[in-house]
């Protein structure tokens, strides 16, 4: 049975390995390819946490039913830069992300999880009131 | 340690390379666990290349990362280049066993492009300030 329409493909499947041979720095030159290090991954890694953190605030502008243009008169910014905020720029300062939470009638809650089971997560809540709670170690996950 | 790519397709414009585009478009669908995973996985390749516990070749030139999370099994198909290179073109998050074949045709065009030379320059939108390609 040939599991994949195109031809290629099944002609390709179980034969053995081959490496790909050639001059790279043309396909380099050529924009083809993209060298990702570290550093480039670490940008890629950057840009969807900050896309992440977008998406949440879209869902609670649209959750308290406000335009961009309200929202952006409840934070006292330009409609563009919330525009710019809820695309997701990797440029977006944690400071920001808080004032738009706050603008938009939410309290924030951090939740350190740890990867090791025995310690206990601990969590803050950074409220739009003045008094910010401290650190808090939680007894359940 | 393996050098790693990622690529654009030779004939169709995107803003981003492929593999981005996949890795976004995951994320967007809330399955940031996955895309953890498939980090993890390129880390892994960077780190013991061919014989990274994630590596399963599936013929010829085709090979994928693949493991299982969540959401599915998360996969990465790539092909080797020369000395210790690694070209990820596409990922995927999926139920079923059989790869996608959109997916692995795009990384066969991508080899092929990359073999024979003769892919075009594709004209890119300009970077902008602080994101990623």
């Amino acid at each position: 049975m040939k599991p994949y329409k195109d031809p290629r493909l099944n002609k390709l499947m179980g034969k053995p390995e081959r490496v790909v041979q050639t001059d790279e720095s043309v396909a380099l030159d050529q924009g083809l390819l993209v060298k990702f290090g570290r550093r480039e991954q670490s940008r890629l890694e950057q840009d969807l946490a900050a896309r992440t953190l977008a998406q949440l605030l879209v869902k609670a502008r649209t959750q308290s039913g406000l335009t961009v243009r309200k929202a952006a008169t409840l934070l006292g910014r330009h409609p563009s830069r919330v525009g710019a905020i809820e695309q997701g720029s990797s440029a977006l300062a944690f400071r920001t992300f808080v004032a738009y939470a706050h603008s938009l009638g939410y309290d924030i809650e951090i939740k350190l999880i740890p990867t090791d089971p025995s310690r206990t997560p601990l969590t803050a809540v950074l409220s739009s009131e003045p008094s910010a709670t401290e650190p808090t170690p939680q007894t359940a996950r | 340690m393996a050098r790693v790519f990622v690529a654009f397709h030779p004939r169709r414009k995107t803003e981003r390379p492929l593999l981005y585009e996949d890795l976004i478009a995951m994320n967007q669908a809330g399955q940031n666990a996955s895309v953890s995973k498939i980090i993890e996985m390129i880390d892994d390749l960077r780190a013991h290349g061919r014989n990274s516990r994630y590596v399963k070749h599936l013929g010829d030139i085709l090979y994928e990362l693949k493991a299982r999370t969540a959401h599915g099994g998360a996969r990465v198909y790539f092909f080797r280049l020369n000395q210790d290179g690694y070209v990820l073109v596409r990922a995927e998050i999926k139920q079923e066993d059989l790869a996608t074949e959109a997916l692995l045709i795009d990384t066969l065009d991508v080899a092929e492009a990359v073999e024979k030379g003769t892919a075009r320059l594709v004209p890119r939108p300009r970077r902008q300030g602080g994101k990623t390609r």
